[in-house]
């Protein structure tokens, strides 16, 4: 039988729920959308600020690889001139493997 | 068995090895060195910022100035050693650094700078420098009540985006950029929303846009940013401080990073080894972070709801008293123990409570009246009203409308009472309105008020507040960029004067009982003020980064160091969140600070 510290049990306790809350955003893109409050912005059919994500995915899904990476730089860096005339405010809080997930997640959001 | 034998010998050697190194002497090392211009003169007033490697003990980045030889020396002993790869670097409006030579030793390092006169002043003008675009001053402080209430305006990214703007191309460029402008404050009403109903907000609850704080007349601040911010904002000149510095080659500035996530508000420093003690907004908590260390640990409040803790206030006995944004708990944190008291604030009506400040003292401490009873300013029902300790009782008494300004329904509606002073006889409390830029008095042992007194602006915006040693009242309005002196004695406004730049927001100002100053601790300028009354004439301390979007000063009433933090809203704003103490470097108390031996004001 394993027993733990009980000094040490807090620490791990803080540990696995921060690898699991961690893990739980990394595996469900949608979750880690809401994290980074992307839906300031977007919705998943009807256009608010900026475009929906189905009007993403149906723009671009037939070129998803490029795209991939070309949306989780847009999402990083912000952009613009692509859906009128409002830039899109780049979102430092997403780092580059979240950026590419939510990219990779938008672009299967076809209707 | 004998391998086991073995990794246990390994591993006491390993313990002992660590004990050893840790309580060995540490190896201390000086930085010292000058800052010339191009052609070999000396430069005063120079920032020299030195960023630390993370997990250096003690600050996270310290600063100091050149003297008038263009010298500069820390103060601190740094434990690492200071080679070419160190993160130091000389700062100063209207010149960049153009070479660095670093002459390391095991001991010491000594570096020369060498920075040249430039026309952009972009790297280093505050946010508050673009604001001098707007000339109207009715424009601008609306402008800044609306927008610089969470975060400065127009910091880098708003300049960034600007240029984005500009990067479309837009066949009709002023539709895109009102399109643009108004994107963005939509998007800031959600953001501030999200933030501010976070202690009441179910999971999964939708956003309400139209929440606390979120921009109500959206169309005149669009408007503004379009005529005013219609170019690619990426060069500025002519900006100046508007006032001496009043830097010193013994001017230190200790900035403790507090690692995100997190809602810091405001800090001071308390108990021995002395802490910053800083508020969490965000996580329920006050963080401690030990000075001489560096190393942080969280005090969280025993609430089993979240109160948010925003204001704090040092006790007379070395202990914090803690406000909350979102509900009606006061809490009390002995930081030598870690033990809380924590109140629940009823009216005798069963209302709620929603207390913004306690009442402060000359000394910038809490200051009860003669009762033990401990008053506040109601921010939620337009009120200031008291608790005592002991019994828990609570009242409040609604302030009195002023007249000229009752006829301006939305005006009242958001008149929250704001800051709180009590005089030295300890009868009277004084309050700002934020709202609606008035303010007034209670006595409390008549239970009338004193006013209302009317502000020439109803966007004036009076945050924070201050008393002298003397009665002599001071607000900080944050929409005008101005300080107003009023003598609470005689009922009468003394003056009220311009800071050197209007632009700059200050949020607070805090008597300096020993100095016989006013500090005002701006939000959009980068800098701390030193206001002197008699000579009505103002110093600048500027501070090393952008988005110094400072709370409430501090005054360490031994070392006269000055405590504060940046607490810029909301979470996602990415900026600077830190608690910092400014030596201003003039010797005006009796004792010297350093943080290697630092000792704050502690429990009896």
């Amino acid at each position: 039988m394993i027993k733990v510290n009980s000094i040490l049990s807090p620490y791990l306790v803080v540990l696995i729920i921060f690898i699991s809350s961690n893990t739980l955003a990394q595996e469900d893109p949608q979750i880690l959308s809401n994290e980074k409050m992307c839906y300031a912005c977007h919705q998943m059919a009807t256009a608010s600020i900026g475009p929906s994500w189905q009007a993403i995915a149906a723009r671009h899904g037939q070129r998803k690889e490029i795209m991939t990476k070309v949306l989780a730089s847009k999402i990083i860096h912000g952009g613009g001139g692509n859906w009128g005339n409002i830039p899109m405010v780049p979102n430092q809080r997403v780092n580059e493997e979240e950026a590419r997930l939510l990219s990779a997640w938008i672009l299967k959001q076809t209707p | 068995m004998k391998n086991l034998t073995h990794s246990i010998k390994t591993a006491l050697l390993a313990t002992g090895l660590y004990a050893v190194l840790h309580t060995a002497p540490i190896l201390a090392g000086s930085l010292q060195g000058v800052v010339l211009d191009n052609n070999g003169n000396a430069l005063p007033n120079v920032q020299v910022i030195y960023t630390r490697d993370g997990g250096a003990r003690g600050a996270s980045v310290v600063t100091t100035f050149t003297d008038e030889a263009g010298q500069f020396r820390f103060r601190d002993d740094f434990a690492e050693r200071i080679d070419d790869d160190a993160n130091i670097a000389a700062r100063s409006l209207g010149f960049a650094q153009v070479d660095r030579f670093l002459d390391s030793h095991r001991r010491a390092a000594s570096v020369t700078f060498i920075m040249k006169a430039v026309d952009n002043q972009i790297e280093v003008a505050p946010a508050s420098a673009w604001l001098q675009r707007i000339n109207d001053p009715k424009e601008k402080s609306d402008f800044v009540m609306n927008c610089i209430d969470c975060h400065q305006v127009p910091a880098s990214e708003v300049r960034d985006y600007a240029g984005a703007i500009n990067d479309i191309h837009a066949a009709d460029p002023l539709r895109a950029r009102q399109q643009s402008w108004d994107s963005i404050v939509k998007y800031m009403n959600f953001l501030s929303a999200w933030e501010f109903s976070r202690g009441a907000r179910q999971e999964g609850e939708a956003i309400d846009t139209d929440a606390v704080y979120s921009v109500e007349n959206g169309e005149e601040v669009v408007d503004v940013l379009s005529r005013y911010f219609d170019d690619r904002m990426d060069f500025i000149e002519g900006y100046d401080w508007g006032a001496p510095l009043i830097t010193s080659g013994n001017t230190t500035i200790w900035e403790y990073e507090v690692p995100e996530p997190n809602a810091i508000r405001e800090a001071v420093m308390l108990g021995d080894p002395a802490m910053l003690l800083v508020a969490d907004v965000g996580a329920n908590r006050i963080v401690g972070i030990n000075v001489r260390t560096g190393r942080q640990r969280d005090f969280e409040v025993p609430t089993d709801y979240t109160i948010g803790p925003h204001s704090l206030h040092r006790g007379n006995n070395g202990e914090l008293w803690v406000t909350p944004l979102f509900n009606n708990t006061v809490a009390r944190l002995d930081p030598a123990s870690g033990d809380w008291d924590t109140w629940e604030l009823k009216t005798s009506q069963g209302g709620g409570v929603g207390i913004h400040d306690l009442s402060f003292s000359h000394e910038h401490e809490l200051l009860t009246d003669e009762q033990g009873r401990v008053w506040f300013s109601d921010i939620g029902n337009r009120a200031v009203g008291y608790f005592d300790p002991v019994s828990g009782d609570t009242q409040i008494w609604n302030t009195p409308v002023a007249e000229s300004r009752a006829n301006d329904s939305a005006l009242y509606g958001t008149a929250s009472v704001y800051g709180l002073v009590m005089t030295s006889d300890r009868r009277e409390v004084w309050y700002s309105q934020l709202g609606n830029g008035v303010f007034g008095g209670f006595n409390v042992e008549t239970e009338e008020f004193i006013g209302p007194f009317v502000l020439p602006d109803a966007n004036t915006g009076p945050r924070r507040i201050t008393i002298s040693d003397n009665d002599i009242m001071y607000l900080a309005l944050y929409g005008t960029g101005q300080i107003a002196e009023f003598d609470i004695k005689s009922r009468e406004m003394v003056a009220i004067h311009d800071l050197p730049d209007t632009g700059a927001a200050p949020y607070a100002v805090t008597w300096d009982p020993v100095r016989e100053v006013v500090w005002v601790a701006t939000s959009n300028a980068d800098v701390i003020y030193r206001f002197d009354p008699a000579t009505r004439e103002y110093g600048v301390i500027p501070l090393p980064r952008e988005r110094s979007f400072l709370r409430m000063i501090d005054i360490d009433p031994t070392t006269g160091v000055l405590v504060t933090s940046y607490a810029n809203i909301v979470e996602n704003v990415n900026a600077p969140r830190m608690a910092l103490i400014v030596d201003p470097g003039d010797n005006a108390y009796p004792e010297s600070f350093n943080p290697a031996d630092a000792v704050g004001p502690t429990s009896n």
